[in-house]
């Protein structure tokens, strides 16, 4: 083996000095070698094995001591860095939550106590057969009593003389027991326990079902679409929903 | 019994080479690192390679020595070169004092009975 081996294995083992000073002891010791023509045996009984010189090379060196002190500043950055982070999650969550958590929860309503809830104004929706939700939040709610109407935070128009059209808007809907088409798109559309069949028609569009105790028979056609939760039960009232590149899923507050 | 001597010795002889090297370069000045070994060989004492390079380094951080690269003009190799620095020259009084005072104790020891 080469004296020049030992310089090798000797500039690996001092790896974790500063370039200038590694290069300065490396020029030395073959300096050494080169004046006393020394083999590679005659180096390590001399100076010891690269790994055991480097060793007393590292021991005390202050300039090893500056890495080891920086190794924790670093890990503090990198903790400091990942706590950071996390609160960031954490808050991104909670904006996320405030921003897209519904008013309040809706299933915990009827239609009797829904009235009392939203104080803005309702109106009739005498003669209305089909609703139409777009780019809008839709909730709706049947009535025992056959009562019939709607409140939203804007004015809504009737599009035919049948139809009533949400647009851009927020509005909750208390239904009479008879049947109603609702056609969606864009938009957030919730049924709260439903008294009597239903026609839903959605389109990249988010529909939502509060069932609480009540079982359904659920008749789906979809295309594009994610329907997950709803387990239909033969017998109930039936909900036909015809989904296209839409969410369907179960109430959750 | 062997291992434990030598880790001693290792330790020990850091402490009495530095002072063995301040001394030779403050007799002769500039030394490269195998004329200070063949000085210490001259005055009987033995110290190999791997303790005295490591311990230069560690002397010329600490601001006793300095060093210089002499690069033969004609043949030869470049040497690194030794200098005590005026901080070495500082602390070389209190060393020996230092050395004297132990090497009396132990004397002193020694000789009781």
């Amino acid at each position: 083996m080469k004296a020049n081996t030992y310089i090798n294995e000797l500039e690996k083992e001092l790896s974790l000095l500063p370039k200038k000073q590694r290069d300065e002891i490396l020029k030395e010791i073959s300096s050494y070698i080169n004046e006393s023509q020394a083999s590679y045996e005659d180096v390590t009984q001399r100076f010891g094995s690269a790994k055991d010189l480097a060793l007393s090379y590292l021991e005390d060196n202050p300039a090893l001591k500056v890495k080891k002190t920086s190794i924790p500043k670093l890990q503090k950055f990198f903790i400091g860095l990942s706590i950071f982070s996390i609160a960031l999650v954490i808050l991104a969550f909670f904006l996320f939550k405030y921003f897209t958590q519904d008013a309040f929860d809706y299933s915990k309503y009827n239609a009797k106590s829904i009235q009392n809830k939203i104080t803005q104004n309702w109106k009739s929706l005498e003669n209305i057969k089909n609703i139409e939700v777009h780019q809008a939040s839709a909730v709706l709610y049947w009535s025992q009593d056959n009562v019939s109407k709607y409140s939203c935070a804007k004015e809504a128009r009737r599009s035919k003389e049948d139809s009533l059209l949400v647009k851009q808007n927020t509005c909750y809907f208390i239904l009479p027991k008879k049947m109603f088409l609702i056609t969606a798109f864009q938009s957030d559309l919730t049924l709260v326990k439903p008294l009597y069949a239903t026609d839903v028609k959605i389109e990249q569009a988010e529909l939502r079902i509060a069932q609480n105790e009540n079982e359904y028979e659920y008749i789906f056609k979809k295309e594009h679409s994610k329907i997950k939760s709803l387990k239909s039960v033969k017998g109930n009232i039936v909900i036909s929903i015809d989904a296209f590149q839409a969410h369907v899923n179960k109430y959750e507050y | 019994m062997e291992e434990d001597y030598k880790k001693w010795l290792t330790q020990f002889r850091k402490g009495y080479v530095e002072l063995y090297t301040l001394l030779s370069l403050k007799k002769n000045s500039p030394l490269h690192g195998l004329a200070i070994l063949k000085f210490f060989e001259q005055n009987n004492l033995k110290v190999n390679e791997g303790t005295l390079y490591p311990l230069l380094n560690r002397m010329e951080t600490n601001g006793w020595l300095s060093s210089s690269w002499n690069v033969p003009k004609t043949s030869g190799h470049p040497k690194r070169e030794y200098q005590i620095s005026k901080k070495g020259e500082e602390i070389l009084p209190l060393l020996l004092e230092a050395y004297e005072d132990h090497h009396k104790s132990i004397n002193k020891i020694i000789k009781e009975k």
